[in-house]
């Protein structure tokens, strides 16, 4: 009998420290799976955010404190309906820790849903920009080391009206939801210190020819101060190479430009056209920080071209996840802990390209906003950043209250209002009559 | 007339000139083979990206121009002469085939010159403004070459059509196919020469087109699109109808940017969505 207690005994002790052991060691490997766009139009976003992921890998020889990573990639094809299947497969047949990516706007809502849907694989966002991945609906496993449209561009306005002092604006822009986006930041941004109209004209995604929105613009100069090109990629050439066929360059003072249309592809492309414009986002590529230079070079060596914001993105979201790993040493297997610990990761100063930035509650950064100017320097674009807003939010100047920026329709090709009374009237609505006489008593936004 | 009247004409006009480059290729094919080339959308494109490469290496717009107009002739002899000859006839597959050319084309693309938009320099002679006399108004010098360079074309290929005996076999095996061949000629040639022609046309237009706008990826289906709407407006296999349906596209394209730029897509349909119903064979189209 006592036989028999003993080895019953022995299995149990057997088993348990079995257990013990399993838990108590970090896993034998760390699986990530990356996801992007790597063929088809968008590829430019989906390689560049994968070789940002690659190129923080390879800062560490693929390992973390001695476990090998293994990182697995998929193609979304830029198309939500092959990204979910890989994303399945991510998590059935790769059995990956965390997910980097998708690249791409309408690939980023889709992933919070996946993400919703599956809490046990955290998602790190990568280029994708629309204000609702961590917003209205934002999960925690799902976490954005990147950008929302309008945070890059809210002080982007206040500069044109306080700085720039323009008071009328036209924003010409392709129709779809990410330039409304921007439209919609800049416009607030711009009405709320100091200016007075902003007109915007909506053209198809595809417009190929912009002669006659040239010479509508050349009408409008009576009326308007400065024209903003809201557009991406190919259209933008296009509206720069007509914008100097038509001489409008001796018209209006210079192009502004949203958020990605000086970055890095674009100005050797644009080359001299894109002389002088302004804009803002959350990096600059002329940024003499040790971090950015140091990025550049060795983005350089490896890929033999400069790297864009979009790199950085994914090279940013691999030396969270790096960050996030230390806090927990290396237990990427417990997906609550490794979520709390990306939530409290803080990049300083001199730990990321783009300066320091800190996540909010809803999982997006805090970070430096930087209005840029594109300059030659040595012969060669760049953007330089002519002022820095540090701290901003994904609410920019209405951080403090998330909830009622929330309540607000969503933005469309009209909203908010580029009316001056009828944009006050809504914000009145949404944010008060404190807030109001706020912006009355400091003229505009506070420092 | 307001200045914002007027230019529309003008660039309505200008865009015209463009669209006909490129839809001039398409009918031509089209009328004698009866299959619609869906590839002719990335030989524009391709062409495009050729003529920039030839271009940085030779600093000659013109090398570029027929450097990209030859290269896609002979993409297009190649897919005549061993792919779309085995199908002949069939045309559900003439068209496949077609289609999937263009996509190893667009692909083939986005691997040799990248993801990237890109432009090619206007040439420095035809850089600039001029002013129109008689209405004062400056106008971009290359969009007034363009609307000379189709022109040209047009009374190249009238030319061409009607006073070479190339060209009267050509009219001939569209009008009757089997008589020419009865006739004892060369029919098969006939068809890859015209092919030829065609790609070739498509290629010189995306040089053109890249240097007027920009070259990108999705550019060809783009181009391709506003190709097919010019051709079924003005009715497939009609030079006369390919100007029309030229010029009705690219004016109700320059107006709707300027006066209702959101619905500019929309507007731009309409008319096939009308013509089609109407007079499916196109406004000069013959009943097949």
């Amino acid at each position: 009998m006592v036989g028999k207690k003993m080895i019953w005994l022995g299995v149990a002790i057997l088993f348990s420290t079995l257990w013990v052991w399993g838990t108590a060691h970090a896993v034998s490997e760390i699986r990530i799976g990356q996801i992007g766009p790597t063929t088809g139009w968008a590829t430019m976003f989906g390689t560049e955010g994968l070789n940002g992921v690659k190129l923080a890998l390879a800062e560490r020889d693929y390992k973390f404190k001695g476990i090998p990573i293994k990182l697995f990639t998929e193609d979304t094809k830029a198309d939500v309906e092959v990204m979910r299947t890989k994303l399945d497969s991510f998590k059935t047949r790769d059995k990956v820790h965390f997910i980097i990516g998708p690249s791409l706007g309408h690939e980023g809502m889709a992933a919070v849903d996946w993400g919703a849907r599956n809490p046990d694989v955290p998602i790190l966002i990568g280029y994708s920009a629309p204000e609702d991945i961590t917003m209205r609906k934002a999960t925690p496993s799902v976490i954005r080391p990147g950008w929302t449209g309008p945070q890059v561009i809210f002080h982007f306005g206040k500069f044109c009206a306080k700085d720039l002092g323009y008071k009328k604006v036209i924003i010409v822009g392709q129709d779809y939801s990410y330039p409304w986006d921007q439209a919609a930041g800049f416009t607030r941004g711009f009405l709320e210190n100091g200016g007075e109209k902003v007109e915007r004209i909506w053209h198809p995604v595809d417009a190929v020819d912009f002669s006659s929105i040239m010479a509508k613009l050349t009408g409008m100069k009576k009326e308007y101060d400065a024209v903003l090109c809201n557009s991406g990629g190919a259209q933008v050439v296009a509206f720069f190479k007509q914008w100097y066929q038509f001489g409008l360059d001796k018209i209006y003072p210079q192009i502004l430009g949203q958020a990605n249309v000086p970055i890095v592809p674009m100005l050797t492309e644009l080359a001299d056209m894109a002389l002088n414009v302004y804009s803002s986002l959350h990096y600059y590529d002329g940024n003499p920080s040790e971090a950015n230079m140091k990025f550049r070079e060795s983005y350089l060596k490896a890929y033999g071209k400069y790297p864009s914001v979009i790199a950085v993105q994914g090279y940013d979201a691999m030396r969270v996840a790096f960050k996030a790993m230390e806090a927990i040493d290396g237990k990427v297997d417990d997906p609550k802990a490794f979520i709390t610990a990306v939530r409290q990761v803080k990049m300083r100063e001199n730990e990321s390209p783009r300066g320091p930035f800190y996540f909010d509650k809803f999982g997006n950064p805090i970070q430096n906003i930087y209005i840029k100017k594109v300059v030659k320097k040595d012969g060669k674009l760049m953007n330089i950043a002519v002022k820095t807003y540090k701290d901003v939010s994904q609410f920019g100047p209405y951080a403090a209250m998330p909830e009622k920026y929330m309540a607000q329709p969503a933005t469309s090709r009209e909203y908010p209002p580029g009316n001056k009374d009828d944009y006050f009237r809504e914000i009145e609505k949404y944010f008060g009559k404190d807030y109001m006489a706020e912006l009355k008593k400091n003229n505009g936004w506070k420092e | 007339m307001s200045l914002i009247l007027l230019m529309s004409i003008l660039n309505g006009l200008t865009l015209a000139a463009l669209l006909f480059i490129t839809a001039s290729g398409l009918t031509l094919s089209f009328s004698l083979m009866r299959v619609v080339n869906l590839t002719h959308g990335a030989f524009y494109l391709a062409g495009g990206f050729v003529g920039l490469s030839v271009l940085k290496a030779t600093e000659s717009w013109i090398i570029a121009g027929l450097a990209g107009g030859l290269c896609m002739a002979a993409l297009a002899l190649f897919e005549e002469r061993f792919l779309l000859r085995w199908a002949r006839g069939n045309d559900l597959i003439e068209t496949l085939v077609s289609l999937s050319i263009a996509i190893i084309i667009g692909d083939l693309i986005l691997v040799i010159w990248g993801g990237y938009p890109k432009t090619i320099a206007i040439p420095q002679a035809l850089g600039g403004a001029i002013k129109i006399p008689i209405i004062n108004l400056p106008y971009p010098l290359y969009r007034i070459f363009m609307l000379g360079l189709a022109i040209v074309i047009i009374g190249g290929l009238w030319l061409f059509l009607k006073k070479t005996n190339f060209g009267i076999t050509i009219r001939a095996g569209v009008d009757n196919f089997q008589m020419v061949s009865a006739l004892g000629i060369n029919v098969r040639r006939l068809f890859t020469s015209v092919f030829g022609l065609s790609g070739f046309l498509a290629g010189m237009a995306g040089v053109i087109g890249g240097t007027f706008m920009m070259l990108g990826i999705g550019e060809d289906w783009r181009i391709l699109t506003l190709t097919l709407i010019v051709i079924i407006v003005g009715g497939m296999g009609s030079l006369g109808g390919t100007i029309v349906g030229a010029l009705i596209t690219g004016l109700i394209y320059s107006f709707a940017t300027a006066f209702i730029p959101e619905f500019s897509l929309f507007v731009l349909f309409l008319p096939v969505a009308i013509i089609l119903s109407i007079r499916p064979q196109g406004l000069f189209g013959k009943e097949v």
